[in-house]
């Protein structure tokens, strides 16, 4: 217990600066770094001020807003770029999958067309068709399982090929072909139109031409059956009759050629009649 | 750099980019941390190697320096730890180099006062330079920091990572030797 004691005196007393193993101690120990120490310690404090001075400098694209910034111009700039593009070719934009809807049934609207107004794109599908062209220029329609047939494999090279060339192709051509395409689509449309009507009015199956010749022939052979109805008439003994009917016939039908008339009925009786 | 300025907001000047405020702060504690680290060592070539460590790694964290206690606290903590590492890593047990404490005497000092005070001086130094190196790690660490960082008991149980009644059972123990082996002459 003494002992304890005494060892807290000395504590407090050491605590309390009057001891002698601390002076003894601070007089005896003065003991600095060597130069070397100093010098390299103060220099890489130095140093270790002058790189973060430089890392803190502002770099470029290290900068928090320049990946925003960046995405905004980039999408600023295409707009631009589409509605520059679209205000010089005076076309609205079409979208894809329309142009895609388009591009096949266009397919077989060509098909049906006079091979007059389709592209050379068209000249693969109008080989396999085989369209059938008669001496007057009409054309056999083909069947319309041959037509499926010819589409649906046209369909099918052109979704094979249209990866291909949409990665090669420039948006500029892209915009061109569109614009191409609905051309072609607007001329085909008119001419549908205008065939259709004219269908209307035909029979079905059977041309204009031969109709118009066939009607005329018909025409014509009622005129020769009233021509040798007179002529019987007259030889008949009924003339007066038969001039009637003549003077009728004359009046009906003011275009007959008096050659034709003298074909039918004879020049002698012909003379006769309208002497009489 | 005015001396007043204290060590924490030095550290704080030299952690916003100011090199001549580290430079103040190194001038104030180069002494003191370099004979703890010596007087702990007991080893010149060790206790430089642990000395340049500690001020290296006060440069490095700079940046992340925040004023939660003493800056002195603070600095002998760094020392204490690579100390501590250094012979965790080593697996030696401390060699005491009893050279180092002769060589490190001051002679202008001794020169003062009559011969014979002075070689009663230098018996004194020596032997208690035999002393320190006698005492075990944890005495004589607790006696350095009070000696060279001048760190009351709180400071040193903050400093080591200890509670104050070890720290002042340490440092009792540590005086009452050093004591006892002086008064033996």
């Amino acid at each position: 217990m003494a002992n304890n004691e005494q060892n807290d005196k000395e504590l407090n007393d050491y605590l309390n600066g009057n001891s002698d193993v601390s002076k003894a101690y601070r007089a005896s120990n003065k003991t600095e770094p060597a130069v070397h120490l100093n010098e390299k310690i103060l220099s890489a404090a130095k140093e270790s001020v002058e790189n973060t001075a430089h890392k803190s400098k502002p770099k470029f694209h290290k900068a928090p807003w320049v990946k925003p910034v960046s995405i905004a111009a980039m999408i600023t700039l295409s707009v631009s770029l589409v509605v520059t593009m679209q205000q010089e070719t005076g076309q609205p934009l079409i979208s894809e999958p329309e142009v895609e809807m388009f591009d096949s049934a266009s397919v077989v609207e060509d098909l049906a067309m006079p091979e007059t107004i389709l592209s050379s794109d068209d000249a693969s599908v109008m080989n396999e068709v085989e369209l059938k062209q008669n001496k007057d220029g009409r054309v056999d329609v083909p069947a319309p399982a041959a037509l499926g047939a010819a589409a649906d494999r046209y369909r099918a090279e052109e979704k094979a090929e249209a990866p291909k060339a949409r990665m090669k192709e420039a948006p500029a051509k892209k915009m061109l072909l569109k614009e191409k395409s609905q051309r072609q689509n607007e001329a085909l449309e008119e001419r549908v139109f205008a065939d259709e009507q004219i269908m209307e009015s035909a029979p079905t199956g059977v041309e204009f031409d031969d109709v118009m010749d066939m009607e005329q022939a018909r025409e014509l052979n009622l005129q020769k059956d009233e021509l040798l109805k007179i002529k019987a008439l007259w030889e008949e003994g009924g003339h007066e009759e038969a001039k009637e009917l003549f003077k009728q016939f004359i009046k009906d039908n003011p275009d007959f050629s008096e050659d034709a008339i003298k074909k039918f009925l004879g020049e002698e009786l012909f003379v006769l009649i309208k002497s009489k | 750099m005015d001396n007043d300025v204290s060590d924490e907001n030095l550290m704080l000047s030299y952690a916003s980019g100011n090199a001549a405020a580290f430079e103040v702060l190194y001038v104030r504690h180069k002494g003191s941390v370099y004979r703890y680290m010596l007087n702990l060592c007991r080893n010149e070539a060790v206790a430089e190697e642990l000395y340049q460590e500690v001020w290296m790694k006060l440069i490095n964290a700079r940046e992340s320096y925040q004023v939660k206690a003493k800056f002195t606290t603070y600095l002998y903590k760094l020392a204490h730890n690579q100390f501590i590492d250094h012979y965790r890593k080593q697996n030696v047990r401390i060699v005491v180099d009893q050279s180092v404490e002769v060589e490190d005497v001051e002679q202008d000092h001794l020169s003062k006062g009559n011969p014979e005070k002075q070689a009663q001086t230098i018996q004194t130094i020596n032997k208690l330079s035999e002393l320190i190196a006698s005492l075990p790690n944890e005495q004589r660490e607790v006696f350095l920091l009070r000696e060279e960082a001048g760190m009351s008991v709180p400071e040193i149980a903050e400093t080591l990572g200890i509670n104050q009644e070890a720290a002042k059972s340490r440092l009792r123990y540590a005086i009452s030797k050093l004591r006892a082996g002086l008064s033996e002459e």
